[in-house]
């Protein structure tokens, strides 16, 4: 319309270069595109504003944008690393990256570690413990009487805690996931690596494409 | 399986199974690799692999379940909804927590396998296997109920279908299961009724 070259594209909201991104992280250049599809239907759904706030996050993890949980928070904060409330393009690759299949198993228990220690401290303490397993039991349904909960934590704390100062340390926290494997279960989401394939409209879009015409 | 030596009479084991603590078993892998495998031959296995496994019911060791594991349950963690299109949560998975021991457990699930008529198997990891004898919409139904334990006196079963059509399934979950489950069940992960004062009725 008008006198200008339609096919001049706009600036997409959020488009972060997928050659650096793809340099900084395990994704190719073709998968960070295909991320970027993700993204925008993600970041879309409530505000088009290329960024994904916490509802838009909520509404693409639980199908539910008034579902709120201790979890999904937390796992918002750590994706919004410079604290805006708001997940840009970038942190969205960047964060997804360490669930990669091929990330590092460090990154993987480090990311896991900041998970559970909710207040930040650098420990993840027995209240803390405490605390996610009330909400969780909460929201399962699933009724336990504080003496059983607290026979649990004793357990948990004996083998991982092995200075007994009623917090779980980084190294410690090492030690035991490395003894318990199953626990860095959630921090591999192997559908990153059919991504290309999970959202093939990007061979539509494709920067790489449109250059070589 | 390129080697055309091994696609002779090679024919692709959809309905047979075999209790997963024999998946290493030398027997097993003696009789795939042979290009005269034929599934009379796994047949057998199968049977001699249910009938050992059946006699150690009493060595079943359950998985140790910790803190983190219970909030792993949850499956709220899991960021996999945002590659999902179904609602997360809405599985086939159903998990109860009881105060009974491992044994005891065992001991009912038996009961509900002998009233439902299905064959059970214990696995030496904690699973419980339970078929039906007779074949349903898709094959014989195969639920496995899985226990894990908290503590001596607290233990989260997790029951799943294995094989089968799923709405057999759900039947025999709700129906079957959950009325002879009702005394030792503590507590059903999403039900509403979850009290043990609870008088739900199930009637059979």
């Amino acid at each position: 319309m008008g006198c200008f070259n339609s096919t001049v594209r706009k600036p997409v909201p959020g488009h972060e270069n997928p050659t650096i991104l793809a340099s900084q992280t395990a994704f190719s250049v073709s998968e960070v595109e295909a991320l970027f599809e993700l993204f925008k239907s993600i970041s879309s759904s409530v505000i088009d504003d290329g960024l994904i706030n916490k509802e838009e996050f909520q509404l693409a993890l639980f199908k539910n944008r008034k579902k709120e949980n201790l979890f999904a928070n937390r796992i918002f904060d750590l994706f919004d690393v410079k604290q805006k409330g708001v997940i840009d393009f970038g942190d969205f690759v960047r964060a997804l990256n360490v669930f990669h299949p091929n990330a590092p198993q460090e990154d993987k228990i480090s990311f896991c570690f900041k998970l559970y220690d909710m207040d930040g401290t650098g420990f993840i303490e027995r209240q803390e413990v405490k605390q996610m397993l009330i909400a969780l039991l909460c929201e399962s349904e699933l009724k336990l009487a504080d003496d059983t909960i607290e026979i649990i934590l004793d357990k948990t704390f004996s083998e991982a805690d092995v200075d007994q100062d009623g917090k779980i340390d980084k190294s410690e926290w090492h030690n035991f996931v490395t003894k318990n494997p199953s626990l860095l279960k959630i921090m591999t989401l192997p559908y990153l690596r059919d991504i290309t394939t999970t959202f093939p409209s990007f061979v539509f879009n494709s920067e790489v494409e449109e250059i070589a015409t | 399986m390129e080697n055309p030596w091994f696609q002779k009479g090679f024919k692709k084991i959809e309905t047979h199974y075999i209790p997963r603590s024999f998946h290493d078993s030398e027997d097993v892998f003696k009789s795939i690799d042979s290009p005269k495998c034929s599934c009379n031959d796994l047949n057998a296995l199968e049977e001699r692999a249910i009938a050992k496994s059946s006699s150690n019911s009493s060595s079943l060791k359950p998985t140790s379940m910790n803190a983190f594991d219970i909030i792993l349950l949850s499956q709220e963690f899991n960021l996999s909804g945002l590659f999902e299109n179904n609602v997360p949560g809405t599985k086939s998975e159903a998990r109860f927590i009881t105060k009974q021991s491992t044994s005891e457990i065992v001991s009912k699930l038996q009961e509900v396998a002998s009233t439902e008529q299905f064959q059970i198997t214990t696995l030496p990891d904690g699973t419980v296997r339970m078929q039906a004898c007779k074949e349903g919409r898709k094959g014989q139904l195969a639920i496995d109920a899985e226990i894990f334990e908290v503590t001596p006196s607290f233990h989260v079963v997790e029951v799943k279908k294995f094989a089968g059509d799923t709405m057999e399934y759900e039947r025999f979950r709700d129906q079957g299961l959950k009325p002879t489950l009702k005394d030792i069940v503590w507590s059903w992960q999403g039900d509403q009724q979850t009290t043990e004062t609870s008088t739900s009725n199930h009637s059979r």
